[in-house]
């Protein structure tokens, strides 16, 4: 379909528009001098609906004085995915200088829990190497509603460089470090207070824009009573424009109590019936354009209703500067949404359901889920999801937008689609939430059959489901169950040339890996990678199946064929940008090993650590106790006896959540034994009674084993730097040791951190 | 946790300003009382979650806030 790539352009070019300063604006002189002239980290415009909030910004970035480019993101519900909202906001800065945040952008859909450390950070160096004067603003950030995106922009702004500006507007303060920041000096806050229409401004709105030649008392009277809010002087103006006897009108106005929201009704009554209807039909609409508004109204007008509406000053505000894309005013539109169920209840879902099948046709998959749920049209929403969830979890990493299209549909239904079940369970490998996998796991088996194609590789439920229970029982490390149920899952693909053939058997060479079954694993790899090499295919099973494969050649001496398939490997992580995805993890091993058997001990020792983290962020118990034991083995050949017990220590703790850890147990014993460690010893016998740790001490001990300074420890914990030293200076007493790096070996080896 | 935060409960929340049909009917599920150019808004909430939304609902309609209280 032509207009399916242009969808979502479209739809990436609107949010990413800065609004033009409307004709007739009021202008607001002093309060844009601020906005020009503080130079501080943070511009927060926090005021409700209707304040002038992003007519400020716009007039602001319009105004002579300044110079500095714009990167703009006008939020709105569906950017609570922190991979869509830094997609956006990379987008906007890549409006600015093409070149910015490539590589931002490439590690997004795979950072996951790392965000910060693989897309911000590095975003912050390449902002301070670009030099470029910039402000970026978020628009409507009371639209956001996850705690990643707000902790990524805290970070961002605690180390923005001072090149870069941030604006925000908000209906609410947003939940950011903003007490800290007062303190610092370093925010420049509008409010309503400063927002608010003075006499004079108030003037200029109602008599210089909207036209309504009203004398002084009469204006005063107005913004007396709407308190100077710019939506209700200019909703009030619709009303006074309605009445043949504008006195009169003010004047009842300024006496009544209603609230100014009530007048909505008498605007509305004011326009022509044609234009009344097609305001309140289209108002279920996050945003419009004319042939979609026609698909709801079913009038062919669309064009002529939109123009007329934009012409009687009826809160429509231009998405682009082709005026193709509109949206409501947000006070507006709600307006009109409550009005139409008041008015119009049995008209609601089928306008919903009527924007969804536009919304499918034009491959908005989105906007078709949010209007086919607000339609609660629940098997639809469950058919599109089922469709519509691997691409963007898998291939876009927009893991938090499809929890929240399963958030809200109701229990039953999830729990009565197999397919919807599978999704919640791949979604919480991704997420390392075992127990969650094993739930949505069991509600997939109870299910009655999926009402709809599986639109899977896999060519049966029982398939899919073998396969999902393989991959969540090589997370949770039970050797044995991962074994049978990848066993199940090759059996129940008899086709031996099907991808979904193969990527079981991907799973089995992993588990058969564990098991100790050499010879085995590498054939069942070899025979996965094959297949899916032929077709191109390049999935985080690839990957991993790379990786144990590269192992498997390095541990049995056929270095060359292990260095083609561990480069094989990097290169699909590099090309793909996975370097961030868990599944690297076995790669990352592989290389270690690659390097430690040609002398590369340092190089080894990093790769070593870099399959543990990765590994470890993925809730990947056997990749993780496998990355630490040969870390381990590698630092008793480095002589440091001490970081190879802890090393050792760790693995063991890992092994020890592992239903069936299976060849890495014996392993762990060997290296042990090489080791001398004896029995797991408990902390109690280790440690005096007098000597315990608090739990002041156990925290900041575990802060300790991180990169934070000691600064930062405080600052994480509320307490000052000086208090941290104290606690730390007993943490060592205690534990017998001189310095940090010794407290956190001790630590360890007690089994304490 | 605080329990409350997750058990029903009745409250009531004044705003300024009186409320004319369009925006009663909004919040119909709630009992709204005019008084002394105040609307009080009560109702049972599920959970504070609930009445969090209540009062965006307000905030976003332009409507302010005098008081929220608990009734039982």
């Amino acid at each position: 379909m032509g207009s399916a790539v242009s969808s979502r352009a479209v739809l990436v070019a609107t949010k990413l528009h800065v609004p033009q300063p409307r004709r007739g604006l009021v202008p607001r002189p002093e309060l844009v001098a601020r906005l020009t002239g503080e130079r501080r980290k943070l511009i927060l415009i926090c005021a409700p609906a209707g304040w002038g909030k992003t007519v400020l910004l716009s007039e602001w970035h319009a105004s002579a004085e300044e110079t500095r480019a714009f990167a703009w993101v006008s939020l709105d519900r569906g950017d609570s995915d922190p991979v869509r909202f830094w997609g956006y906001v990379v987008a906007a800065l890549q409006g600015i200088a093409p070149d910015l945040g490539e590589s931002a952008l490439a590690a997004l859909p795979t950072a996951g829990a790392a965000l910060v450390d693989a897309v911000v950070a590095p975003l912050i160096n390449e902002l301070i190497a670009s030099a470029q004067q910039l402000v970026l603003v978020l628009d409507d950030y009371h639209l956001v509603h996850a705690e990643p995106i707000h902790d990524s922009i805290a970070f961002l702004l605690r180390h923005l460089p001072d090149n870069v500006q941030i604006a925000i507007a908000s209906r609410a303060d947003p939940p950011l470090p903003l007490a800290s920041l007062r303190a610092a000096g370093e925010i420049t806050e509008v409010r309503a207070a400063e927002l608010r229409f003075s006499n004079s401004e108030a003037d200029v709105l109602l008599n210089d824009s909207l036209g309504l030649d009203l004398g002084s008392s009469e204006v005063e009277l107005l913004q007396l009573r709407t308190e100077g809010w710019a939506a209700g002087l200019q909703l009030a103006a619709l009303s006074v424009q309605a009445h043949q006897d504008r006195r009169a009108f003010v004047d009842e106005f300024a006496g009544d109590d209603r609230q100014i929201g009530d007048y909505l009704n008498e605007v509305l009554d004011d326009q022509p019936a044609r234009l009344r209807d097609f305001l309140l039909r289209t108002s279920i609409l996050e945003r419009m354009c004319a042939p979609l508004c026609d698909a709801l109204t079913e009038a062919g007008d669309a064009a002529t209703q939109l123009e007329q509406a934009e012409r009687a000053n009826l809160f429509l505000v231009p998405l682009d500067s082709h005026r193709d894309w509109y949206r409501y005013h947000h006070l507006f539109g709600d307006l009109l949404r409550h009005e139409l169920a008041r008015s119009h209840p049995e008209l609601v879902a089928e306008l919903h359901r009527r924007a969804a099948a536009w919304h499918r046709d034009h491959d908005d998959v989105d906007e078709a889920i949010a209007h086919v749920t607000a339609a609660e049209d629940f098997e639809e929403a469950g058919e599109l999801i089922a469709q519509h969830w691997r691409r963007l979890v898998f291939h876009l990493g927009e893991v938090e937008t499809v929890i929240g299209w399963l958030d809200r549909l109701p229990r039953e239904i999830l729990l009565t689609d197999p397919r919807l079940c599978l999704a919640r369970g791949w979604i919480a490998v991704l997420l390392g939430r075992h127990d969650e996998v094993l739930e949505y796991l069991s509600a997939a088996e109870s299910c009655p059959p999926a009402p709809g194609p599986l639109y899977a590789i896999a060519t049966s439920l029982d398939s899919a489901i073998a396969q999902l229970r393989a991959t969540h029982a090589l997370l949770c490390g039970d050797v044995a169950r991962a074994r049978e149920a990848a066993q199940e899952a090759v059996g129940l693909e008899p086709d031996g040339t099907s991808l979904a053939r193969a990527v079981a058997s991907i799973s089995l060479g992993a588990a058969l890996h564990f098991a100790g079954e050499t010879g085995e694993a590498d054939a069942a790899l070899t025979e996965g990678l094959e297949r899916l090499r032929a077709e191109s295919w390049r999935t985080a099973a690839v990957i991993a199946g790379l990786g144990y494969s590269a192992s498997i050649h390095a541990e049995t001496d056929r270095l060359l064929q292990a260095e083609q398939l561990a480069g094989e490997a990097e290169r699909l992580i590099e090309s793909w940008q996975h370097g961030e995805g868990a599944w690297a993890a076995p790669a990352s091993h592989a290389r270690g090993k690659l390097l430690e058997a040609g002398g590369d001990l340092a190089g080894a020792d990093h790769a070593f650590a870099r399959a543990a983290t990765l590994a470890g962020r993925g809730g990947r118990r056997l990749d993780l106790a496998q990355a630490l034991i040969s870390h381990a083995r590698l630092e008793r050949r480095r002589r440091d006896e001490a970081a190879a017990r802890s090393l050792a220590r760790e693995a063991r703790r890992v092994l020890e959540e592992c239903p069936d850890p299976g060849v890495l147990a014996e392993l762990l014993r060997k290296t042990e034994s090489t080791l001398h460690i004896q029995a797991r010893r408990t902390p109690e016998t280790m440690l005096p009674a007098d000597l315990e740790l608090s739990e002041r001490e156990l925290t900041i001990l575990r802060l300790l084993a991180t990169a934070l300074s000691q600064r930062q420890i405080g600052s994480e914990l509320y307490i000052s730097p000086n208090t941290v030293k104290h606690h730390a200076r007993n943490i060592f007493r205690k534990l017998g040791v001189s310095n940090r790096a010794e407290a956190v070996t001790r630590a360890r080896e007690l089994g304490l951190i | 946790m605080n329990e409350h935060a997750t058990k029903p409960g009745r409250y009531r929340v004044v705003v300024r300003g009186r409320m004319g049909d369009t925006l009663a009917g909004v919040f119909g599920e709630l009992e709204l009382e005019c008084r002394d150019g105040t609307t009080a808004l009560t109702g049972t909430f599920i959970d504070q979650a609930q009445l969090h939304g209540l009062l965006d609902r307000l905030r976003d309609l332009g409507i302010q806030l005098v008081s929220v209280n608990p009734l039982d």
